[in-house]
């Protein structure tokens, strides 16, 4: 509970009772995110405007209260995990679709409009915003802008960060500054828009967003390509994007996340392969065929066992439905799932599997692996029971190795999950003492009383 | 239902926090913060459970601003039965604490005395012939009987019946629309099967709900035994919540006999499709209709598919679906009169999706998701007729 009734008080002064919570049941559902850590915050507000988020801010930093901003609370790396006594600063109550502009095609918004709220409403004007992180159905605008969220469609489209033109964002002290803008180009001053982007929440509150937007493809067409081995399927995927064509998705399960699927399904999945690719192209209508017949053919070339163009939509259906179904069949395996993101280039993809698959077996782990092999982002899924203490502590360790082995195949840490809690402690491999130096630097510009998501991409203090 | 500790905690771990519920749940749609959703619900079940909250007053508030209404369930990847840790908290907070003094009345006084509901249906029939009692907290009440049903309708004795029926007569039917239960009983008839009067009581799901599970269990038990007394092939209800309750008395009461009984309970509608059969009207019915699925007779008992065979086999009538058939009406037994802003804020959402068809009458096989949708309808906009499925293939037969 909130040790100083007082700031409990001046906060509803600012946002209104019914904004703000401070019981112990309340402030327990506020206690987690979309991983398993959870600590309890001091007090929750829900604030309805920039004015108010201002306010509160300057109120924090007065008092030196730490701010956790938070939108859906569907992050995997902890980044809305509230700090012990802070503010948490729920902001789907902003939720405001501002503008779609056609002419100049893009979206203004507020943090707590939900992206596939976005994504209906521009598709209506034939417009595309394209970042479409799973959880999109509930994920926030905020929350994507924050960790620089991502998507099947990153391969083609990009992620969060290539279409967020400008921002309104609440400084530590309760300043408002508006960077970027309506513009596609930019190249005026520091790009403060682009240090925003991805932040954790811990250099300012994004209070709107300007989001561009594009064509909506006219159509699109699926085809799935069973491998024997691996290497075939990541040579398949050299040679599909050196022959010019951009898969809109090219999404992968290895054998140990289709074994899942198949039990739980029981599509008729083949379980005699090493992995299956799933690929997507979109565009004008009268090209897919085209290019899914390339795709097809080249895939056989690098020694696919079968490939299945979709002709229809009932088939495109039944083809992603396996991929859809990959989250709640692993889960029937070991109850806990730990979700990471260890992203690389994309020639070492089969490497990367090969080291995991490595690790699992030593670790006396199943670990399933799937995700978007087309720009390197793999998600392997380690599967486990949160209450085996001793599957948890080789589970930990199995991280860390997967972390090492990202780095050294030229990789990151996380393609788009974001560092927050969980990776902090593994910054340091990354970046070295200058690289988290000059990273503090900025943080210490921004936020010098260090109230603004503390603890997160830094580690607890 | 849950029945130990292990079980709670085992669903509750199931729960990877993935907040996927925020798309689905109604109440968290229309409350917009945390604790509204399922997620919540569950995580403070597992609190609770491991002793690090309290079952207060707060923990009960949120607790009981749960529809049951299963659409998380239904959404949520991993299968958490977040209905049933809801069930558990509400019992245990019951168990621990006592029921409020209102909820003693009503549960333990009312609900168990069929003298007790008939009494009270009667006066309410009495204050609305003298024009009060239309309204209840905003809700507009449809018209009680000063009769129960049962009182005033007897099956007819068929020759060589296919098949015996013990016909369960919720509250709802006995009471209120009696136009339901006829029709019950004429399709019934008319298609060669036997029924059989089950005098019925409450089904106990208004106890179930509200964690009363003695008195939940009584009245399952006095169910059990009527029915056992009757020894019909089957159990047959035009209610949806009553049908989702007998299924649950095998596991309610833990013991075989109820278990082989709730076994043979079927919704009408699955009845006339799956076993007894039924035969097309002649009459035709020209009427442009919706279906809402209520979501004890969707979810809680598989049952969709049946009521639109039986629609579609209606000359004369066209079915055009409305988005979401399956979102919860908000009525959710006392949720609607207990938190009724946003009941009616739900309710809301469901009345625009209905009018959006251009349907001329709502139908649904849920006298609770009937009593609310008419409430609705009432309001602005031409007051569109809701029926039960069965009323309308009653229709068509015609007489
Ligand atoms: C099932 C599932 C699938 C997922 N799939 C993907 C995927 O495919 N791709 C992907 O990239 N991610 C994925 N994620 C991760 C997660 O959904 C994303 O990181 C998402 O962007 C988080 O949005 P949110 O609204 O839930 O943010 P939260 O979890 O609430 O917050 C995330 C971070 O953003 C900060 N924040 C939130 N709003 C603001 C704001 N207005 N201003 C400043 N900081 C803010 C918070 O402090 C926190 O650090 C998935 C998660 C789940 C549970
Ligand atoms: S109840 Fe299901 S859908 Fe909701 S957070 Fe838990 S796992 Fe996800
Ligand atoms: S049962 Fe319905 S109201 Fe209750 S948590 Fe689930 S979706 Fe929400």
């Amino acid at each position: 509970m909130m040790r100083n009734s007082r700031i409990v008080s001046r906060l509803i002064k600012i946002a209104g009772k019914e904004k703000v919570f401070s019981s112990p049941e309340d402030l327990f559902c506020y206690s987690y995110d979309g991983t398993f850590l959870s600590v309890v915050p001091g007090v929750v507000v829900r604030p309805a405007s920039t004015r108010e988020v201002a306010a509160i801010l300057s109120l924090a930093s007065a008092e030196g209260v730490p701010v956790v901003p938070r939108g859906a609370g569907t992050g995997l790396s902890g980044g809305a995990v509230p700090v012990e006594g802070s503010i948490v600063l729920d902001l789907t109550a902003m939720d405001r679709i501002l503008e779609i502009d056609t002419a100049d095609m893009l979206a203004v918004v507020e943090p707590g409009v939900v992206t596939a709220r976005l994504h209906r409403a521009v598709e209506e004007k034939g417009l595309f915003y394209p970042p479409d992180p799973s959880s999109s159905s509930v994920s926030t605008i905020g929350g994507n802008i924050a960790e620089c969220a991502g998507g099947p469609r990153g391969l083609k489209y990009g992620v969060t960060r290539d279409y967020v033109l400008g921002l309104e964002v609440v400084l530590a002290g309760g300043e408002v500054v508006m960077c970027g803008g309506r513009t596609v180009k930019n190249s005026s001053g520091y790009d403060l828009t682009g240090l925003f982007v991805g932040s954790e929440g811990t250099l300012g509150v994004v209070t709107r967003a300007v989001l561009r937007l594009i064509p909506k493809p006219e159509a699109r067409q699926t085809l799935r390509a069973d491998f024997k081995a691996i290497e075939q399927a990541a040579e398949a995927i050299t040679a599909v994007l050196g022959a010019g064509v951009v898969p809109s998705a090219l999404e992968l399960m290895d054998d140990v996340t289709i074994r899942c699927v198949e039990n739980y399904l029981h599509t008729g999945l083949p379980l005699d392969v090493e992995a299956i690719l799933l690929v997507e192209v979109d565009g004008p209508e009268s090209t897919l065929a085209e290019q899914a017949g390339l795709i097809a053919s080249l895939c056989i070339e690098h020694g696919a066992e079968r490939v299945r163009v979709a002709q229809t939509r009932k088939e495109e259906a039944e083809l992603w439905r396996a991929r859809k179904a990959v989250s709640p069949a692993v889960v029937q395996v070991k109850p806990t799932k730990i979700s990471e993101d260890a992203t690389v280039p994309r020639s070492q993809v089969p490497a990367l599997i090969r080291a995991i698959k490595e690790i699992a077996r030593r670790y006396r782990l199943t670990i399933a692996i799937f995700g978007h092999a087309g720009d390197g982002n793999l998600h392997p899924n380690l599967l486990v029971d949160k209450g085996d203490p001793d599957e948890m502590a080789r589970a930990e360790e199995a991280i860390k190795e997967i972390f090492q082995a990202a780095l050294s195949l030229g990789g990151t840490l996380s393609g788009e999950h974001g560092v927050g809690l969980l990776k902090a402690p593994f910054m340091e491999l990354e970046f070295g003492p200058c690289g988290m130096a000059a990273m503090k630097k900025i943080k210490e510009s921004f936020d010098p009383f260090g109230i603004l998501n503390p603890g997160k991409i830094f580690g607890r203090i | 239902m849950l029945e130990n500790n292990e079980e709670v905690r085992y669903q509750v771990n199931r729960c990877s926090r993935c907040g996927s519920c925020r798309e689905v749940c109604p109440v968290f749609l229309q409350a917009g913060s945390e604790p509204w959703v399922a997620r919540a619900r569950v995580q403070l079940a597992g609190a609770a459970l491991e002793g690090q909250l309290p079952f207060s007053r707060r923990f009960g508030e949120i607790m009981d601003a749960c529809l049951l209404c299963r659409a998380c369930v239904a959404h949520c990847p991993n299968g958490v039965r977040v209905d049933e840790l809801v069930l558990w908290a509400r019992a245990e907070a019951v168990r621990r604490k006592g029921l409020s003094p209102a909820r003693m009345v009503l549960l333990r006084g009312a609900l168990p005395s069929r003298r007790k509901l008939a009494l009270i249906s009667r006066m309410a029939a009495l204050c609305q012939r003298a024009s009060i009692l239309k309204n209840f907290r905003g809700m507009k009440l449809p018209a009680f009987h000063t009769l129960p049903f049962t009182h005033l309708y007897r099956p007819a004795g068929l020759k060589k019946p296919s098949f015996t029926v013990a016909y369960f007569v919720g509250c709802m039917t006995q009471y209120v629309y009696h136009q339901s239960g006829r029709a019950v009983l004429k399709v019934l008839e008319q298609n060669n099967v036997q029924v059989l009067l089950a005098g019925s009581g409450c089904c106990g799901m208004p106890a179930l709900a509200a964690g009363d599970l003695k008195t939940a269990r009584l009245l399952a038990r006095r169910n059990v035994e009527n029915f056992k007394k009757l020894g019909a092939d089957f159990v047959v209800t035009d209610c949806a919540t009553c049908g989702e309750m007998l299924k649950l008395y095998g596991r309610l009461l833990g013991d075989e006999e109820a278990g082989e009984l709730a076994a043979r309970v079927q919704d009408i509608t699955f009845f006339l499709v799956h076993t007894g059969g039924f035969h097309e009207g002649k009459v035709r019915v020209p009427l442009v209709v919706t279906y809402h699925d209520p979501c004890h007779l969707k979810r809680g008992q598989g049952v969709y598919l049946e009521p639109r065979k039986i629609l579609a086999g209606i000359a004369g009538l066209t079915l055009v679906e409305m988005p979401r058939s399956d979102a919860c009406c908000g009525l959710a037994g006392s949720f609607g009169f207990t938190h009724r802003e946003l009941s009616q804020k739900i309710l809301r959402a469901k009345i625009e999706n209905i009018r959006a068809t251009g349907a001329q009458a709502v139908v649904t096989g849920c006298p609770s998701c009937r009593l609310q949708l008419a409430s609705g309808l009432a309001g602005e906009g031409a007051a569109l007729p809701v029926f039960h499925t069965v009323e309308l293939l009653a229709l068509s037969y015609g007489g």
